[in-house]
């Protein structure tokens, strides 16, 4: 049982500075901003399935309101579901493909 | 907390100094100390300096018991005038959270399904070998066989009898050391159930809300195969702790095994990990262990999909001879290497539990 995913103990979205915060178990904080959690979106219309192109492939830009950060759910006890102000709200993003796109981790 | 009179010329310990050894033990599952989870009760230190407490795990099925009992005995056998160390190993698995829970099985602690993706996996001989490993470690277990077109408890553990009702409930019948309740007990085993979707569910829910199980801490029940209007309103119509995904390594069982695992995530159900049934064959003959499909494949995919990887359990002549006849090789044939992978998978899948008891869940702010 090496094998833990990686558990968050509060999530903080502020929709103001489009940034959603997250503190971890092991008390890490890692902040998400909004453009890299949407270009993130590991859904399948975002990644592409069956072989099939995902949206954002071949895409260099996002309107403003695909960017924007609008809410927060917890799925289940191992991930979060985030929506942006244009309505898509269909990533499901795991605490483990959370922390692993953490990149400003501060103490 | 009782504390040391410190009488005498041999000083006795303090209780403070006894807590703080053993908070060098830090419970290798959930990353905290023995102590600040609160697994350290009725310490009492005698006067010459015997230390007795008890030791209390989230499941009697810990992986790491007898490690923590040495550490503990070690951490204070080196301790200034203590005489002797007696501790005693206790368990209390901790319920799971949620309210629909305690509504529709309020006697029950936990409750893991165990599912596959294609049939033919041995989804119902791991069931029934994990049922009966945690009841072997000590914990009061049922088994819920939620298999309704294809029943297999009744057959796997050798039971058939028509269960009795007391007071408008079904008592569950008794094998191994579990509580059982298949509708192979109540149909007739040999009949077929020609029912539509909601007539499952009907009958899913009976079985847990009409039936005496009285306390448990482990429910586990044995979905049907797939991710059809069965696995679906089960998964729907049952507060299910967690699942457990059992596949075999061909490429194919794994690839639908993936997909079972994405239906219970989006059903909000916790995969606990994926087993890999029928992962290498013993040769009788030379004793050489042969990866007949291949090695390694669930392990890869659980790291993939990001859940546990539960364990192997080999493909084993005796499983399936011990199965047919009734009895879970976990019980009849407790040495054999079918045997311990079933039980190392119990303590595997005791261990998620405990931990997703544990675990408070997030708090979430919007601004």
């Amino acid at each position: 049982m090496r094998n833990l995913d990686p558990f968050p103990t509060r999530i903080d979205l502020v929709r103001a500075d489009n940034v959603l915060e997250v503190e971890w178990e092991d008390g890490a904080t890692t902040q998400f901003e909004g453009a890299r959690l949407r270009w993130a979106c590991p859904c399948a219309e975002c990644r592409g399935e069956a072989g099939q192109p995902g949206r954002l492939e071949g895409q260099a830009e996002l309107d403003r309101d695909e960017l924007q950060l609008s809410d927060v759910t917890l799925v289940g006890q191992y991930a979060l579901q985030i929506a942006f102000a244009s309505g898509h709200a269909t990533g499901i993003y795991t605490f483990r493909y959370l922390r692993s796109l953490a990149t400003q981790t501060t103490p | 907390m009782p504390s040391s009179p410190n009488m005498g010329c041999e000083m006795a310990p303090s209780a403070d100094q006894v807590l703080k050894a053993l908070s060098t033990i830090v419970d290798p599952d959930l990353g905290r100390d023995v102590v600040s989870l609160g697994m350290i009760k009725d310490l009492h230190i005698s006067p010459q300096g015997q230390v007795a407490f008890t030791f209390e795990l989230t499941t009697p099925a810990c992986p790491v018991r007898d490690q923590f009992r040495r550490r503990a005995e070690e951490a204070l056998q080196g301790m200034e005038g203590v005489t002797g160390v007696d501790i005693k190993m206790t368990a209390n698995v901790r319920a799971a959270q949620g309210r629909q829970h305690q509504e529709m099985l309020p006697e029950v602690r936990q409750t893991v399904a165990v599912a596959s993706g294609k049939g033919g996996v041995g989804k119902s001989t791991v069931a029934v070998n994990l049922a009966a490993g945690l009841a072997q470690s000590g914990a009061r277990v049922g088994l819920l066989d939620a298999d309704i077109y294809g029943p297999s408890v009744p057959t796997l553990t050798g039971t058939r009898e028509q269960p009795r009702v007391v007071d408008d409930k079904l008592v569950p019948l008794q094998a191994y050391g579990l509580k059982l309740m298949s509708i192979g007990f109540l149909g007739g085993a040999d009949k077929a159930m020609i029912w539509r979707g909601p007539m499952v569910s009907r009958a899913i829910q009976q079985m847990m809300t009409d039936v005496r199980w009285g306390e448990l801490d482990y429910l586990v029940i044995d979905l049907p195969p797939g991710t059809g209007d069965a696995s679906l309103t089960i998964a729907q119509s049952v507060p299910l702790t967690g699942v457990v995904i059992v596949a075999t390594p061909q490429e194919l069982a794994l690839e639908i095994a993936v997909k079972a695992l994405q239906m219970f995530r989006t059903l909000n159900v916790t995969p606990l990990g994926l087993v890999e049934n029928m992962s290498w064959f013993v040769c009788p003959g030379c004793g050489q262990e042969h990866y007949v499909f291949g090695h390694g494949s669930t392990e890869r995919a659980a790291q993939r999909l990001g859940v546990p990887f539960l364990g192997g359990i080999p493909l084993d002549q005796q499983i399936r001879s011990e199965a047919d006849s009734g009895a879970p090789i976990v019980v009849s044939r407790p040495d054999s290497p079918g045997a311990r992978a079933f039980r190392d998978l119990a303590s595997q899948v005791a261990a998620r539990t405990s931990i997703q008891a544990f675990r408070r869940l997030p708090v979430i702010n919007v601004r």
